[in-house]
């Protein structure tokens, strides 16, 4: 049996394939319509491998490779396509958790504007002789040998990247040394800051990495540890089985709440680029109580720096300081800690250094603060401003220049990015890329990447090596990083040592066995990670005696963000013309400083959950879902206090221009009442700028990234800038009308007192009243599923939104749809803003599904009995019998029915994501969360087929699998032991305004926890 | 036939039963450029709601403006809004027949009319409204292999029933009612088509004392099945809204308040149409200021108890200490929708205070006017109860918008175009006035000694 699956002449003896390889080629079978002609099978399928059925999936362990994180994932194939992401419950740092962008990655997979052969650049002119750039297709040979050529012809050869797993970055390694590429590595979110503070203050190459397994106080500047930050879902994972008992404290410093922020028992705003202050203020007060931890020179270099002074710059006042000191020397294992994109100011490295100093101080380092000697394949922005520099004085000479990630949105516009393609003339410029986004505007070549579902690959974290896998072949003729790398080196220089692998599969083998000592075996496969044994014992280090400048930093940051100190802000109304525009500017200069000057209006950087840095741009499931701080879907928007909107006179959801030197964005305003007042946020990433993506660029506009410039270490600069009212066909569109719950006592916010277990309300005072049921209630024999939702838990980082987008074919409707009020998720992020005290207010995320009441009021409006109870306590749908009248969605309290007010059509690829349990609905139908009942039947059927009931927690629905806090908990109410029935009867359980409507809902809801008010 | 005979003291004609056959046969002459101009335009609305409605079938029910919290909108504002219309038809037929209130003669045939027109432009909404419309007969309890009944707990059901009942009784009582008057227009039919077209519709009518005493039993015992739908539809359509939770919609108060809401626009919407008929035909001497005043009155009772059930709920909303109820009547008159509630208020609690002066009760203009204000006004009222309360229910972060759409807006002008080319058509065919019910009232012809017989 001889299976071809030959990258050109190549041919793989079956013998020699493991089952894993013969399976995934296998799997192909369903899209071989979709690849090319590459699959060839000389024998049809007549013997079912003994765990490929017909109809049921196959999970291949896996790591997500969307971050760097890289948390362990289970892709879920069907007849040899992927269908969706689930975590890994065995695996030991995620846990089975997975965040909104690696739920999406399935999205990213079957993307219609994946590039999907190698293209080459046309330049030509039409009639009227302007220039008409085309890309067409070539051949994998032909654009690999025109790379070749170039490479031999052009001395200067430059690489730009974005961070890569080791597996590939060990190739790019390879592959830059051998060919004297000069190498750049960079990511707007990269964390090079810590590895950098970490190397400058252990005088060695560590990483860092934290550990909040353990940990009782946290102090974040910034960090926001709870969403992309690091390793989100191990943190989260961490952080929510502490938080729901109420163990850990955390406090968050920033400019404007995060929903990291959000989590916290106390969230302090500070001036924007001003956590260095505090930190240094932090800092000091500990070093006082823990004299003796630091070296002399840095103590005394500390103790020197004038407390008062530092606090009063930053904005927070000292008694806070005091509060965070005492908490940090009084409380267990702490840790403290530094970054985030609000806190990437000028001075963010030295952040970092205080911040592990703090943690030196605390012997946090060892406990919460990890060190490893791990490689990490780290550059600074400065190289990427050199390598684009050199290219810029080529002067005619030439260079090839390969490009791998969206540079092209992350520059500033001042690098001049687009111009790549003219100055690297008569040189080439090759880009690898997924899809089409801004950075392929500058190739000559364009090298389609395999999505990470679609290749090998490993990184090592600690002592672990993760493994990825394929779970399907290529849908499109498509190779990793790593292959093409090998094979272009391999043309080159035939005697180097890559030159004996026959093919990419070979190359990770091979790297693979360098690191491990072994061959990769099947069973590490199945597990998805190889643990390297904990050789390593704990890390020794001890702080190199280094230079104090970093302690003075923050002068350094005030002079170049603008704006802040000696900056003033003006008001001015252009009277002219009736045009009602409002300028706010801003400039350094001295002049007319009598007016306005106490307002100094700074523009600061945001991330979102659902944009990082823009690599989910073209994922409808994450345009369509709605920024849970923000409330804006499929657009950007700039964030403001209601004073400083009142002060610029701006409103809720007005369309604004927001422009600085470097670039414009037109967005709606947002009034965020969790801001420092004299802050305008703006987010980055939203979008990019490309024509060429179907779904990016129905939002045009809307980057940041555009706005700032940055600094020699790839930080933000804070600029100066105008805002000003515009008339736009934009149509503004928030998901909440209002956060306020209107006087509604509805959300629950409990407040742990010191001696644990007990609770204190806030809001009004609870009443139960006794409530009388005139009829006979349903029975529920067997099961009665249920639901609890731990608010103290949910971060609002809408993996569960994603992930029931993946399980239930819901149609992504688009921005126009969207805007009017009709998308489809049958899982929302509410939110409310509770006043818990009178200077408190907290942001509390309420995930929203259907409540699956026992009175449910849609129930008995239908006149065709489309919507019924079922006996296990599921309000089912049944959307044949549907006839559209729309009176269920209008009865139900928590309106999370949803209506098919179009037929939703998915486009051509992204149609093979589709889940064949789960039927596609069609025009003038109402649908709505079911519990994922096709997985409770499934559940039900295996545990039927042992002859017992299913297990609890066996039967997992989408957003309680997808879920990092484990916020949700999904079994069998019925069962008095079940983990969902001991949750539902906590003292933090309540059923969402089942006391005034009496509507008998299924899911419990959980109090959020204050630990400090 | 002879002239009309004029009152010599007075110099208006004298009502007889030959001027009562003039003057309501007249309006059967073959149409005039007027008529032609108007039923034109009235076709182009209808052909406007007609595409509207291919459009919005071929698009998909989202191209109305309905949202997500907002699933009810326009069509429903619509639908009860002409089965308000509709209602004042059986009421001033039948009720009023059985009160004997003598008024109603000259308007009650017009008004039956509009009652059938009205119903069957009302129904045509809940289908117009269904996300899949061509499943529209799914809600009809029809016998079927797959044993599926609809569900007879929803209201939505009911209404089903209610329509389809109120649809058939009272067409077969506004048919009944025209069986002589079909018979008077066979006997002076000129042309063959209306001769064939009377004698099959008037059912071989003789006129002879048999066939009254059948009639009027018949009559009677119509007017008795009907009196009970006047108030049986409406509430059931109201309980749409009752029997559902929505703050603003759960309110007991419902049935006697749409009842008395649709008395109010159907006598509204008779004015607005016999106004220009009377104009038009010179029915003046049938339809005469004592019909007005009787009309105005009832207008003003109703006006009234519809201002009181306004107000009530208000107070029910304050004395229920219901947090969502009391939120919900707030914003009615000061939130986003407020401007909705105060054309409704307006419209029609203040305005028709203005019949309280005796002589703008008579005063045609002004009624015509107020009978556009009022339909106004009606429609503003459920298009407000529908609305304020799904704009703003129990959760706030689920609060929402609704969009008015132009199909919305097409449909709903189309609906007019259908009811117009009825009312139109059925003007041209049949007596718009009830010929005999007027001849009861009159004095008995003497005869003349000139003339053989009478008619």
């Amino acid at each position: 049996m001889l299976v071809n699956i030959g990258r050109k002449n190549k041919e793989i003896a079956f013998e020699k394939l493991s089952r894993r390889e013969f399976l995934t080629g296998v799997g192909a079978l369903s899209v071989v319509g979709c690849a090319d002609s590459r699959v060839e099978l000389i024998y049809p399928h007549f013997k079912d491998p003994e765990y490929a059925i017909a109809g049921n999936s196959v999970y291949y362990a896996s790591t997500c490779g969307e971050c760097k994180a890289g948390c362990g994932v289970l892709v879920e194939s069907r007849d040899g396509r992927v269908i969706k992401i689930e975590g890994n419950p065995d695996d030991p740092s995620s846990r089975g958790g997975t965040c909104a962008l690696g739920q999406s990655s399935v999205q990213g997979l079957y993307d219609p504007n994946r590039v999907r052969e190698p293209l080459a650049r046309v330049e030509t002119t039409d009639e009227i002789g302007n220039p008409i750039v085309a890309f067409e297709p070539v051949s994998v040979n032909e654009a690999l040998s025109r790379v070749a050529t170039a490479v031999k012809n052009n001395k200067n050869r430059f690489f730009l990247s974005k961070e890569l797993d080791d597996f590939n970055a060990i190739v790019l390694n390879e592959f830059c040394s051998e060919l004297g590429f000069e190498k750049a590595v960079y990511e707007p979110f990269n964390h090079s800051d810590i590895q950098f503070a970490s190397n400058e203050i252990f005088g060695a190459e560590r990483s860092v990495n934290y550990d909040l397994s353990n940990v009782r106080f946290i102090l974040s500047f910034g960090a926001e540890f709870l969403e992309y930050w690091l390793d989100p879902v191990r943190f989260t994972k961490q952080w929510s089985f502490l938080r729901k008992n109420g163990l850990v404290c955390h406090y968050q410093i920033e400019p404007r709440q995060t929903l990291t922020g959000s989590k916290a028992d106390k969230w302090i705003p500070v001036k924007p680029h001003h956590e260095l202050d505090v930190a240094l203020a932090v800092l000091k007060g500990v070093v006082k109580l823990r004299a003796g931890s630091l070296p002399r020179t840095i103590e005394s270099a500390v103790l020197a720096l004038d407390e008062d002074e530092l606090v009063a710059e930053s904005g927070v006042p000292k008694a806070v300081v005091n509060d965070i000191v005492q908490n940090l020397i009084s409380g267990g294992p702490s840790v403290v800690l530094g970054g985030g994109i609000q806190a990437r100011g000028t001075n963010s490295l030295a952040l970092e250094k205080v911040c592990l100093l703090i943690n030196h101080c605390l012997d946090n380092i060892g406990r919460t603060v990890l060190l490893s000697d791990g490689p990490h394949y780290l550059s600074k922005y400065s190289d990427v401003i050199n390598v684009i520099r050199k290219i810029k004085s080529l002067e005619g000479q030439g260079a090839v220049v390969c490009i791998n990630g969206s540079f092209g949105s992350w520059l500033p516009s001042s690098v001049a990015f687009s111009e790549l393609n003219k100055l690297a003339k008569p040189g080439l410029v090759v880009v690898f890329a997924d899809i089409l986004d801004s950075s392929c505007e500058v190739a000559d070549i364009i090298l389609p990447l395999s999505h990470w579902l679609e290749s090998f690959s490993f990184s090592q974290k600690g002592d672990m090596v993760r493994l990825t896998q394929p779970a399907m072949l290529p849908l499109f003729n498509t190779r990793p990083l790593s292959e093409y790398l090998w094979a272009i080196l391999k043309a080159l220089q035939p005697n180097h040592r890559y030159a004996q692998y026959t093919n990419g599969h070979e190359l990770f083998l091979g790297e693979a066995r360098k690191l491990l000592r072994r061959d990769v075996t099947e069973s590490d496969f199945e597990k998805g990670f190889v643990s390297l044994g904990s050789s390593r014992s704990k890390t020794t280090y001890k702080i190199v005696a280094l230079n104090t400048d970093f302690l003075h930093a923050r002068s350094a940051n005030s002079k170049q963000d603008k704006g802040v100190k000696d900056g003033h802000h003006r008001v001015d109304k252009t009277e002219a013309s009736g045009d009602k525009t409002i300028q706010a500017t801003f400039s350094d200069s001295k002049q007319n400083k009598d007016e306005h000057h106490d307002v100094g209006l700074k523009l600061i950087p945001v991330g979102s959950v659902k944009s990082w840095d823009g690599r989910g741009q073209n994922r409808g499931w994450l345009q369509e879902m709605h920024d849970p701080v923000s409330l804006v879907c499929w657009d950007g928007w700039v964030e403001l206090s209601p004073k400083t909107a009142k002060k610029l006179k701006l409103r809720n959801k007005d369309i604004v221009l927001l422009t600085t030197r470097h670039g414009e964005v037109e967005v709606q305003v947002v009034i965020n009442r969790m801001m420092l007042d004299g802050v305008v946020a703006v987010p980055v990433g939203i979008s990019d700028s490309s024509k060429r993506l179907a779904f990016a660029s129905l939002v045009s506009k809307a980057n940041g990234f555009r706005l700032f410039e940055y600094s020699d270490q790839g930080q933000f600069i804070l600029p100066e800038f105008t805002i000003r009212r515009t008339v736009s066909f934009k149509k503004a569109y928030q998901a909440q009308v209002t956060r306020s719950e209107e006087g509604r006592d509805l959300i629950k916010v409990k407040q742990l007192l010191p001696n644990f277990g007990e609770y204190k309300p806030f809001g009004e005072h609870e009443h139960h009243h006794e409530i009388v049921d005139l009829y006979k209630q349903r029975e529920h024999p067997v099961f009665k599923w249920g639901m609890t939702v731990d608010l103290a838990a949910c971060t609002g980082c809408s993996a569960c939104v994603v992930a029931c987008y993946a399980e239930n074919n819901i149609p992504v409707v688009g921005p126009r749809i969207s805007a009017q009020g009709r998308r489809m998720s049958w899982i929302t992020i509410h939110s409310y803003e509770k006043r818990l005290t009178d200077s408190s207010l907290r942001r509390v995320w309420v995930p929203l599904m259907c409540q699956q009441c026992n009175n449910a009021p849609c129930e008995p409006v239908c006149p065709v009995y489309a919507t019924y109870h079922n006996e296990e306590g599921l309000n089912a749908m049944i959307y044949n019998r549907c006839v559209g009248t729309r009176y269920c969605a209008n009865n139900c309290v928590y309106k999370v029915r949803r209506f098919n007010w179009f037929e939703y059509e998915f486009p051509e690829t992204l149609k093979l994501q589709l889940n064949p349990d789960v039927t596609k609905r069609g025009v003038g139908v109402m649908e709505k969360c079911n519990f994922c009942i096709q997985r409770i039947q499934e559940g039900k059927a295996k545990a039927k087929k042992e002859g017992r009931l299913p297990r609890d927690g066996e039967i997992k629905t989408a957003c309680q699998q997808a879920c990092p806090a484990d916020a949700i908990v999904f079994g069998n109410l019925n069962d008095p032991d079940s983990k969902v029935s001991r949750l539902s009867r906590s003292d933090r359980g309540w059923k969402l305004i089942d006391d005034y409507v009496n509507t008998k809902p299924s899911v419990t809801y959980l109090a959020d926890i204050v630990l400090k008010v | 036939m002879t002239a009309v005979r004029v009152n010599e003291s007075s110099g208006r004609p004298v009502v007889d039963y030959k001027l009562v056959d003039k003057l309501v046969l007249d309006t059967l002459k073959p149409p005039t450029l007027g008529w032609y101009i108007i039923f034109g335009i009235i076709l182009l609305l209808l052909g406007l709601g007609v595409g509207c409605w291919t459009y919005q079938i071929l698009n998909g029910i989202g191209s109305s403006g309905k949202s997500n919290p907002v699933n009810w909108g326009v069509y429903i504002t619509t639908f009860v809004f002409w089965v308000g219309i509709a209602h004042s038809g059986t009421l001033i037929s039948a009720v009023l027949y059985l009160f004997r209130a003598k008024f109603r003669m000259p308007i009650y045939r017009i008004a039956e009319a509009m009652t059938v027109f009205a119903v069957i432009t009302a129904g045509l909404f809940p289908i117009i409204h269904l996300g899949r419309p061509w499943t529209f007969y799914w809600l009809l309890p029809y016998p079927n292999q797959m044993q599926l009944w609809p569900n007879f707990r929803s209201p939505l059901l009911w209404d089903v029933f209610a329509v389809s009942t109120y649809l058939t009784i009272s067409s077969v009582f506004f048919f009944v009612g025209l069986l002589p008057d079909i018979a008077t227009a066979r006997d002076q039919a000129k042309t063959k088509f209306r001769k064939i077209l009377y004698s099959i519709a008037s059912l071989g009518w003789r006129g002879d004392a048999e066939r009254w005493k059948n009639y009027t039993s018949a009559y009677l015992l119509f007017a008795a099945f009907a009196t009970p739908l006047v108030v049986s539809v409406h509430s059931v359509v109201s309980w749409d809204f009752a029997v559902s939770i929505i703050p603003g919609w759960h309110a007991t108060i419902f049935p006697p308040y749409f009842v008395a809401g649709a008395i109010f626009s159907g006598v509204a919407m008779v004015l607005t149409l016999i106004i220009p008929l009377r104009k038009v035909y010179n029915l003046q001497p049938l339809v005469r200021a004592e019909h007005f005043d009787a009309m105005s009155k009832l207008i003003l009772v109703t006006s009234c108890i519809v201002g009181y059930a306004y107000i009530t709920e208000f107070y029910t909303a304050w004395w229920s200490n219901n947090k969502f109820e009391r939120y919900q009547f707030w914003f009615r008159p000061f939130g986003e929708l407020a401007v909705n509630f105060w054309v409704m208020f307006v419209c029609n609690v203040v305005f028709p205070q203005f019949l309280w002066i005796k002589s703008l009760r008579t005063n045609v203009p002004f009624l015509f006017v107020l009978s556009i204000i009022i339909n106004i006004g009606m429609w503003f009222e459920r298009y407000n109860i529908i609305l304020q309360s799904l704009y703003r229910d129990y959760l706030p972060s689920a609060w929402g918008h609704y969009n008015f759409s132009w199909v919305e807006l097409g449909i709903l002008a189309g609906s007019f175009g259908w009811f117009g080319m009825w009312m139109l058509l059925f003007i041209k065919f049949f007596p718009s006035v009830a010929i005999t019910e007027i001849k009861e009232i009159l004095p008995s012809p003497v005869r003349d000694p000139n003339k053989r017989s009478l008619h």
